[in-house]
């Protein structure tokens, strides 16, 4: 028998004295490095061809008032196996500065000038250190994460609204396109500053965070039991991935084991949001090249999908569907079995429009190489999702990382190594047909019994959990640290389009700005959910 | 071209077909906004703002224009400019960053214009009520004319909304107000 690999180890042979310890935490590997070493050590997990590590979430906690200090984590997602390894590191007493590591680790670069904004420290050697989530007229030495920042202050401007920097290219022929922030259609608000010589785009400047709330801020305000509504609300397309992934974290903090029939139910509300979703996006990416006929017939099944989700919980969102320790929704046998006939109705009408799809030449002409994102900008970015997978980035964490019930539900991993498009549109249409097969399988197996637990421990203040789910979008990460009273010390929420949303800056080089709307539809990123 | 067709046929027509708003009025209609309505007489073009929502706000607005709400057919019309607007609906607490553009959109919008306030969070900032990062609901801004509560509101629940705020400009009235002259 081969000796098994253990990443851990590895790193500790060849870094050996450079590491100050290593600790696990509900089954993670955690690395503590000295800051000097975080470097060296991070570029070692990315690069080394082994372990090949993407970065997944990068993030600071600042300990006050109990310690003085800062604490970086570095979560990474091995290639091969899929496990996780996470890099820490301290900042104590007024330490600010850090190294960047964005330099080596491309995906790092929103993640590091986030920081900087959110708690004031500073990544250095980063290449492009200009304001992410603070905007130019957001007051000076405002950093909303540190723990003694009122989470209810009143910001004072210092000057109009509105301004952003830009990366600006000059020269004979080259113009420069600003769109937004309030666009055309019915959509959320984000600035895109196209730079064209003739009609293609050279480049693409993203400026977002308009819509930012303070919503990490806001889970600080509250207990481990009161997050779930405050979840469901960050990105309201995905409520279920979100409430699902905050209850998975405090789940995990309290060691509550979830029944198996909610851990069911959870995966029919999941496979239900990622229906709706996928089906509106096909017929939205169908509109976005002027096919109406499509985009109508999709609307009308995405209804249904809604109108069937608000008969079975009350909420066309599946608000309130999840609670911490299990669901606060059943499903009688009457209630499945209309779910599953309405999902038949809804399966057939789709495939048939699919056939009208497929053999629609302009369509196809308008999907094929439109938009490609390649398998290595994407692993560069650490691009996640059905984006990823539709780049030849087979990860899905419902067949790697089994939550709810997908440890005795083996899903179809769909993908495609096209990065067009088209190949984005393949993706969703055969998710599609998987979440209903997914549901069908569950009305087999779905067991009886209690619908939720109770807690077992009360851990102390200062424990952490992480929590993933596979939304429809993506990789959905939780980084959940408990404070005194059992109050949200820090919460950490990526929503998947946070790294996906620097990735549509590569994807549309070289297309022309018509195209624009069409490659954005067919990411279909949140803009809430990026903002926070 | 016969697969679409006979795809067409098959369907039917769906208008219509979507469970009643449930009962008990919540939205409230300003006693001026009606008025301002009527000059809009049966056509009323919206621009819809997010000045930041969770957007499910902004998936029912989308949805009232699927073939299902079809809101064209009460003569209810999406612009793309809110130059082209008689009314805006905003949803979403006002964003620190968003209060500019808010206000911009305010401005560029002809006179006379009709302001919706669309969910809870536009209404009193819902959730999100005091953090750093919002600068309050939509009506400390800009005046409001008509607040949909809800989080999201149902589309049956804006449709009957708009409906009400357009009560009363019908043909009939119009002539029996011309003739009474009793405007
Ligand atoms: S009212 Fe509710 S649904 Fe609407 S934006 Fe606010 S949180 Fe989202």
């Amino acid at each position: 028998m081969e000796p098994v690999f253990n990443p851990v180890e590895h790193l500790q042979c060849l870094f050996g004295p450079a590491i100050n310890r290593v600790s696990t935490n509900h089954g993670i590997p955690v690395v503590h490095v000295p800051t000097n070493q975080v470097l060296p050590i991070t570029r070692y997990i990315h690069a080394n061809e082994e372990l090949r590590g993407t970065l997944s979430l990068l993030w600071a906690v600042d300990r006050r008032p109990r310690e003085e200090r800062y604490e970086l984590w570095y979560l990474f997602t091995l290639a091969e196996s899929k496990d996780w390894l996470m890099v820490s590191t301290d900042l104590p007493g007024e330490e600010r500065l850090f190294e960047s590591i964005t330099p080596k680790i491309h995906a790092a670069n929103w993640y590091e000038r986030e920081i900087r904004d959110m708690f004031g420290l500073i990544a250095q050697g980063h290449p492009d250190l200009r304001r992410l989530v603070r905007h130019n007229h957001w007051p000076k030495g405002v950093h909303p994460l540190h723990t003694n920042f009122p989470w209810n202050s009143i910001l004072q401007w210092r000057q109009p609204p509105g301004s952003v920097d830009g990366h600006f290219i000059h020269g004979e022929g080259v113009f420069e396109v600003p769109v937004g922030p309030i666009h055309a259609g019915i959509i959320e608000p984000g600035h895109f500053r196209f730079t064209v010589a003739g009609e293609p785009i050279m480049h693409l400047d993203l400026q977002h965070f308009w819509k930012h709330r303070g919503v990490e801020k806001l889970f600080e305000q509250q207990t481990l039991a009161g997050g779930v509504a405050l979840a469901e609300r960050i990105s309201g397309d995905t409520t279920l991935g979100h409430s699902l992934a905050y209850c998975q974290a405090v789940e995990t903090l309290w060691e509550i084991h979830v029944p198996r029939r909610a851990r069911y139910l959870r995966s029919v509300f999941l496979e239900l949001e990622r229906l709706h979703n996928h089906i509106g996006d096909v017929g939205g990416i169908c509109n976005d090249t002027a096919y109406a006929l499509a985009h109508a017939h999709c609307s009308r099944l995405k209804e249904r999908v809604l109108q069937l989700n608000d008969r079975l919980t009350g909420s066309r969102f599946l608000r309130g569907v999840n609670c911490v320790g299990g669901v606060g929704i059943d499903l009688s046998t009457d209630q499945f079995s209309e779910l599953v006939t309405e999902l038949e109705h809804i399966e057939n009408d789709f495939t048939e429009l699919e056939q009208i799809i497929a053999v629609n030449a302009s369509l196809i002409d308008r999907f094929e190489s439109t938009g490609i994102l390649k398998k290595q900008t994407a692993w560069d970015h650490g691009v996640v999702g059905l984006v990823g997978r539709a780049s030849g980035i087979d990860r899905d964490l419902r067949r790697d990382r089994p939550f709810a019930a997908y440890d005795e539900l083996p899903v179809r991993v769909a993908g495609s190594s096209h990065g067009d498009v088209r190949a984005r549109v393949q993706v969703r249409v055969s998710e599609i047909h998987e979440s209903i097969r997914l549901i069908r399988e569950i009305q087999r197996l779905l067991p009886d019994g209690p619908l939720k637990s109770d807690r077992q421990v009360a851990p102390d203040a200062g424990a952490w959990a992480l929590s993933a789910v596979e939304g429809w979008r993506g990789e959905i990460l939780y980084f959940l640290m408990i404070g005194e009273h059992e109050q949200i010390h820090r919460c950490k929420v990526r929503d998947p389009s946070f790294v996906n949303w620097p990735a549509i800056q590569m994807a549309v080089i070289g297309n022309i700005i018509p195209d624009f709307p069409l490659i954005n539809k067919s990411f279909s990123l949140s803009y809430a959910g990026n903002d926070l | 071209m016969f697969k679409i067709l006979k795809k067409s046929f098959k369907t039917g027509i769906v208008t219509g077909q979507y469970p009643p708003a449930p009962a008990g009025q919540k939205f409230s209609v300003a006693p001026t906004a009606q008025k301002k309505a009527e000059l809009f007489r049966k056509s009323l073009t919206i621009r819809e703002v997010d000045t930041g929502s969770c957007n499910a706000c902004e998936m029912e607005m989308n949805a009232l224009a699927n073939p299902v709400y079809d809101i064209e057919r009460l003569g209810i019309h999406i612009a793309a400019s809110p130059r082209h607007a008689d009314a805006l609906v905003v949803t979403g607490p006002v964003t620190v960053s968003m209060e500019g553009p808010l206000k911009d959109v305010f401005k560029t919008t002809p006179n006379p214009k009709l302001v919706i306030a669309l969910g809870d969070c536009a209404i009193n900032c819902g959730i999100f009520k005091g953090s750093y990062g919002v600068t309050g609901p939509v009506d400390q801004h800009i005046p409001v004319d008509v607040r949909i509560p809800g989080c999201p509101p149902r589309p049956s629940e804006i449709i009957e909304a708009l409906t009400e705020l357009r009560k009363g400009v019908t043909t009939f009235t119009r002539w029996f107000r011309k003739f009474s002259g009793n405007p």
